[in-house]
């Protein structure tokens, strides 16, 4: 089997081969066709509840503009502290030079999914939504940090990636937001492939070290991470913004519903068995 | 523009409106301190009821060191908070020293009603 550093050496390469323009690769249209689904139906967050089905299509349609929104924001608003992390570890002993060096075009192409998701927002929608997120801070164990920054990158590329792979193959929504999840996942199937090794590597060193309580101690947030990482699919500001009542209550209702539940399974069974093999995860999360 | 022809197309059509779940007070700008306090306490007792001490809280009791609230329910608590006040909040300009106690919360977020 190809070793990591093997492996980030052949990244490297794709990456240069690869090299992009973020303000050479898109032709931004005036606007949007309010004609078209933003986000597919079926990503929306209230698919399938009864809600959705009172909605008129346009009432649909509007949502779906909040949606693809919110989701960008949410990628972008996970990018932030990801390129910070990826910083913070280059030229360190945490990562091998082999790794340093892919790591400069995964921060690279990050932050050009930043530049390009800002572009959409403030186009379209005229802000990027705020995260709610404060940082307490937390004690960690030994190399439970390292294995928790890596998890926390896995989850926001693994459910990004279910997103930008339905939505790159979808002629029926609005060509640039279909153009934009495929530029997106170009990237993101390098880096998941980084991102999976990585942790697979982490796993296997730390895991032998960690007492049962600890190992609880992080299946627990770990779980708890991806179910609050799911929440904020359930903007309450998205769902004022496309003109729905009792906004709140929406997300409560919504995120409480099994049609919601059952596409949260799906979309992160992926990512669940990935932390369930590793056994950072002692059973499944309830979605 | 987009937006403003998505706005009026929305304008024409009815709203979906929802039966509310849990009704909340109705005056939420003008609710009363007591009242507040009494919301965020059974707000932490519910999300915290598994951990030690959460039957004890009161509008002292430290939020943070006691892990009675947690990074991980930071998001959901702070969205309750916009619904209890009928307004935003902007995390940006908060420190996480208003998550303190009952006290800090009511002194950050509700200082109309303090
Ligand atoms: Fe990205
Ligand atoms: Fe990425």
């Amino acid at each position: 089997m190809e070793s990591s550093d093997e492996l980030a050496v052949r990244l490297t390469n794709l990456s240069r081969e690869q090299f992009w323009n973020v303000y050479e690769e898109f032709e931004w249209p005036e606007a949007l066709d309010p004609e078209r689904y933003q986000m597919q139906a079926e990503l929306c967050s209230l698919y399938g509840t009864e809600l959705w089905e009172d909605m008129t299509e346009e009432q649909r349609k509007r949502l779906s503009l909040y949606e693809i929104g919110n989701f960008f924001s949410l990628t972008l608003q996970g990018e932030r502290p990801l390129v910070a992390g990826l910083s913070d570890r280059l030229y360190s002993k945490k990562v091998s030079s082999e790794a340093t060096e892919y790591l400069h075009h995964f921060i690279d192409e990050e932050n050009k999914h930043m530049i390009m998701f800002g572009i959409f927002l403030n186009k379209y929608l005229g802000k990027v939504y705020p995260e709610k997120k404060i940082s307490l801070g937390r004690e960690y164990g030994k190399g439970e940090e390292e294995v928790a920054f890596f998890c926390k990158v896995l989850v926001v590329e693994e459910l990004g990636d279910y997103y930008n792979v339905k939505m790159m193959l979808d002629d029926s929504i609005e060509p640039i937001v279909k153009r934009i999840n495929w530029v997106h996942h170009r990237d993101e199937s390098r880096h998941l492939g980084f991102g999976r090794r990585h942790l697979t590597e982490l796993a296997e060193h730390w895991l032998p070290q960690w007492s049962d309580e600890t190992k609880k101690g992080f299946s627990d947030w770990l779980g708890q991470y991806v179910r609050s990482s799911w929440a904020d699919f359930y903007n309450p500001t998205m769902y004022k913004d496309a003109g729905l009542e009792k906004p709140y209550d929406v997300r409560k209702m919504a995120l409480a519903h099994p049609a919601t539940a059952e596409h949260r399974a799906k979309a992160s069974k992926k990512l669940l068995n990935i932390f369930l093999r590793l056994g950072l995860l002692e059973a499944l999360p309830a979605m | 523009m987009l937006l403003n022809r998505i706005a009026s197309l929305a304008s024409e059509s009815k709203w979906v409106s929802l039966a509310p779940v849990e009704p909340l007070p109705e005056t939420r700008h003008d609710m009363e301190p007591i009242e507040i306090r009494a919301q965020l306490r059974d707000w932490i007792v519910e999300h915290a009821k598994a951990k030690p001490g959460a039957a004890d809280l009161n509008d002292q009791t430290p939020l943070l060191e006691t892990g009675l609230l947690s990074s991980l329910d930071i998001v959901e608590f702070v969205l309750f908070i916009e619904e209890l006040r009928g307004e935003e909040v902007d995390t940006d300009e908060i420190e996480p020293e208003v998550f303190t106690s009952i006290d800090t919360l009511v002194e950050g977020f509700f200082a109309n009603a303090a």
